[in-house]
């Protein structure tokens, strides 16, 4: 077999001679591939942790990114999204950890997060690749 | 030099038309490109920690994303987390011009083996 595939360059460099970090893309190299992704909103209480579950069903566990709204305790406003895992170093269950197993995507909001009842939204990316 | 490239559109979008968030591919965006990835199991102490290294030597820092399953066995958290069902576990990576390192955080119980999927990104990191 030859060396054959596809790769492109990025703007200012020869395809023929760019190292691998000046291309856009490179068939030799395997990429991030979306499953599914979606939105979805947790209501905190103030007292529990609440978890935000979505069912992939792979059979695997997926990688995955998740952006939250953070309560505005932390800096958040609604509509602004942080990547998480967020964690506070100001101690007590207050983190947002995302994570997943064979079946879901979970992000966990911990108990403390909030002081009181607040909403606060979310967006999910399962990706095809293995986080395991 | 001409409008060339390769764009493709998803499902039920023209591509001729079609936002580049509509779009599932276009040459004109960077990618993600995953130059290395793997399995690692990393045996943690019940004190003090484990640490692992991986060696790229590319000579520049690259962007990278790890995901591992610390003692609870409750699933695969994205590096950085804190694992909430267990015992206070977390782990923390950092990448340098030649190596990936991982810390890994022991329960104070007992050992366990903490397993580790990590992707290196031909982009830069710094």
């Amino acid at each position: 077999m030859g060396d054959y595939g596809a790769k492109v360059s990025q703007p200012g460099y020869d395809v023929l001679t760019a190292t691998d970090k000046q291309l856009v893309f490179s068939s030799k190299f395997n990429t991030f591939r979306v499953f599914m992704n979606g939105t979805g909103s947790v209501n905190l209480n103030g007292s529990t942790p609440q978890t935000f579950e979505v069912t992939h069903g792979l059979g695997y566990v997926p990688a995955f990114m998740v952006l939250s709204e953070i309560h505005t305790d932390f800096g958040g406003s609604a509509g602004n999204m942080y990547t998480v895992p967020f964690m506070s170093p100001i101690g007590g269950d207050v983190g947002i950890i995302p994570y997943a197993d064979a079946t879901k995507l979970y992000v966990r909001y911990g108990a403390n997060h909030s002081p009181g009842a607040f909403s606060i939204n979310l967006r999910y990316f399962i990706y095809y690749n293995k986080a395991k | 030099m001409g409008d060339y490239g390769i764009k493709l559109s998803k499902e039920g979008f023209d591509v001729f038309t079609a936002s580049v968030k509509d779009q599932a591919f276009n040459s004109s965006y960077n990618n993600f490109k995953i130059l290395s990835e793997g399995a690692i199991n990393v045996s943690v102490p019940s004190s003090g920690g484990a640490q692992h290294i991986i060696t790229h030597n590319l000579g520049y820092t690259p962007a990278f994303v790890i995901y591992g399953e610390l003692s609870s066995n409750a699933g695969s958290f994205l590096v950085g987390s804190t694992d909430p069902n267990g015992l206070g576990e977390g782990f923390q990576a950092k990448a340098t011009t030649t190596q990936i390192i991982i810390d890994i955080d022991s329960n104070g119980v007992s050992g366990y083996t903490a397993e580790l999927y990590y992707y290196i990104i031909a982009d830069p990191g710094l």
